[in-house]
């Protein structure tokens, strides 16, 4: 079985690629900050983001715990605003992509489909597809050469996966090292010349929504997260979520007054990383919403790229 | 000694084809090695670990898992589906098992997590998409605890992380409502 599978790479004809753009409900306001990276990185590297007009809520984590089919549905009908503009579709949020992808493959299924597509206006295909924000970087960053990027990062990082940037699988598809022990997030945020330590950590989940309803389930669990990342060297923890970003960044003071252990470590977004490294200000990627202090320390560690001059 | 019917032995079979009819996944599969749990990342705050959640579901004790308060929590991270060796897909299993909890009507151990839900697909319903305001707001008047979060609201004020303004319905020719009402009505 192809190690790979699970990245699904659209076959574009030219090297500029022609995207929809689903931001998700959280990026629209609790996490604007990464709706702004997202949008001014993705297209400086070539991508044509299209606005999905009238997207809806993917459901999120409540959809389908309480129900199967309204789970499928919700996403199935952004898919189809998707087929209609005949474009793949970028999601930033892993739990928004992971719903569309879950529901996209629900689709190739005809009984299944039958069902979706029962409860709405008008059917889905399920041919758009999902592509999440490392799926879309790795995409437009396989042919970029680390020594065309402008700024260079002296920075020791860990790179942070979460639980839903790399599972579930499609179904059929198992036991890739892309599981367990992710590295396609390292190898972008390696093109921009920070060092990414090893660490046990990647793809341990943070509590994810559980801060609502059974909140120690986080703290306890980011907390462990935020003291092995600086027990592996990191000055930075990297990572593509945004509730990640609000367990481990936005509930530092919670967590260090349930674990009485005070950690400063900044985290950034994976695609503010990339932005510091093309040129964009630490304001103007939106790294200033952060509460823990990531700004100065971004700023530090960016530095102009030395041109080898050969005489 | 625990003694099981031919009778009741019948209806447990077919209860677990109607499971592996519905979620494509056989449970007699399980042999029990324990990676589901020993992955889980909510584990210790269950009442039942999915592992024991996998036997008694293949014991027949259907009602017992169905409203346990690990169905409830599950935080749908899928370790315990990519890690079984026999490829269950066990987040799938509790999906399914909390679904069915929800359209009987039974009354989970712990429903805080069920409030949770109808909180926040109340609001989407309405919205078409989550308020996060409103819905933080109301979520916290359910559970009874007004003030939860209020340490990190002026944080979140401040930065400009909460939306400010009345929320907005999402022009989507109303077919968000028409996909609840053909699913769970109102939640």
């Amino acid at each position: 079985m192809n190690e790979n599978q699970w990245i699904h790479k659209p076959k574009h004809e030219q090297t500029r690629r022609r995207w929809a753009y689903y931001p998700g409900c959280s990026l629209e306001s609790s996490a604007r900050d990464y709706d702004t990276s997202s949008r001014l990185v993705l297209q400086a590297l070539g991508a044509e983001l299209v606005d999905l007009e009238g997207w809806t809520c993917c459901g999120s984590s409540s959809a389908h715990a309480v129900n199967h089919v309204l789970g499928a549905a919700l996403p199935a009908r952004n898919l189809r605003l998707a087929e209609e503009l005949g474009l793949d579709v970028v999601m930033p949020c892993p739990a928004c992509s992971v719903r569309h992808k879950g529901s996209r493959d629900e689709l190739q299924d005809p009984e299944r489909a039958a069902r979706i597509n029962a409860v709405l206006d008008a059917p889905a295909r399920g041919t758009a597809r999902v592509l999440n924000i490392l799926e879309a970087l790795d995409d437009l960053m396989s042919d970029v050469d680390p020594a065309e990027l402008p700024f260079t990062l002296d920075m020791k990082v860990v790179a942070y996966y979460g639980c839903l940037l790399t599972r579930p699988l499609p179904p059929g598809v198992r036991y890739t090292t892309e599981i367990e022990e992710p590295v396609v997030m390292d190898r972008i945020i390696e093109k921009t010349g920070a060092t990414v330590l090893p660490w046990a950590f990647k793809t341990e989940c943070c509590g994810a929504s559980l801060s609502f309803t059974v909140k120690d389930a986080v703290l306890v669990n980011s907390g462990r997260i935020l003291a092995q990342a600086v027990a592996a060297g990191a000055e930075a923890i990297v990572l593509g979520c945004q509730l990640c970003e609000q367990n481990l960044d936005l509930r530092r003071a919670q967590i260090a007054k349930h674990n009485g252990q005070r950690i400063d470590i900044p985290i950034y977004y994976v695609t503010e990383i990339i932005g510091a490294a093309l040129g964009f200000t630490p304001e103007q990627l939106g790294v200033e919403q952060h509460t823990v202090e990531a700004v100065q320390a971004l700023r530090a560690a960016t530095k102009p790229r030395v041109v080898a001059v050969t005489t | 000694m625990l003694k099981i019917s031919a009778e009741r032995n019948r209806e447990i079979e077919e209860t677990l084809d109607a499971i592996a009819a519905e979620s494509g996944q056989d449970l007699r599969l399980c042999y029990q090695c324990g990676k589901c749990s020993a992955g889980c990342p909510v584990h210790a705050w269950f009442d039942i670990p999915p592992n024991r959640m996998m036997h008694l579901l293949q014991l027949g004790e259907f009602e017992t898992v169905l409203t346990s308060r690990a169905a409830q929590l599950c935080a749908s991270c899928f370790a315990c589906s990519m890690r079984c060796p026999k490829e269950i897909d066990v987040g799938r299993v509790i999906d399914a098992a909390r679904n069915i909890c929800y359209e009987r009507g039974l009354v989970p151990v712990d429903e805080v997590e069920m409030r949770f839900h109808r909180t926040f697909l109340r609001n989407v319903r309405t919205f078409g998409r989550l308020d996060e305001m409103t819905f933080a707001a109301l979520h916290n008047l359910a559970q009874r605890r007004p003030f939860a979060d209020f340490d990190i609201a002026p944080d979140m004020v401040l930065k400009g992380r909460l939306r400010v303004g009345l929320p907005r319905r999402v022009k989507d020719g109303g077919e968000v409502k028409r996909i609840f009402a053909k699913t769970v009505n109102k939640p």
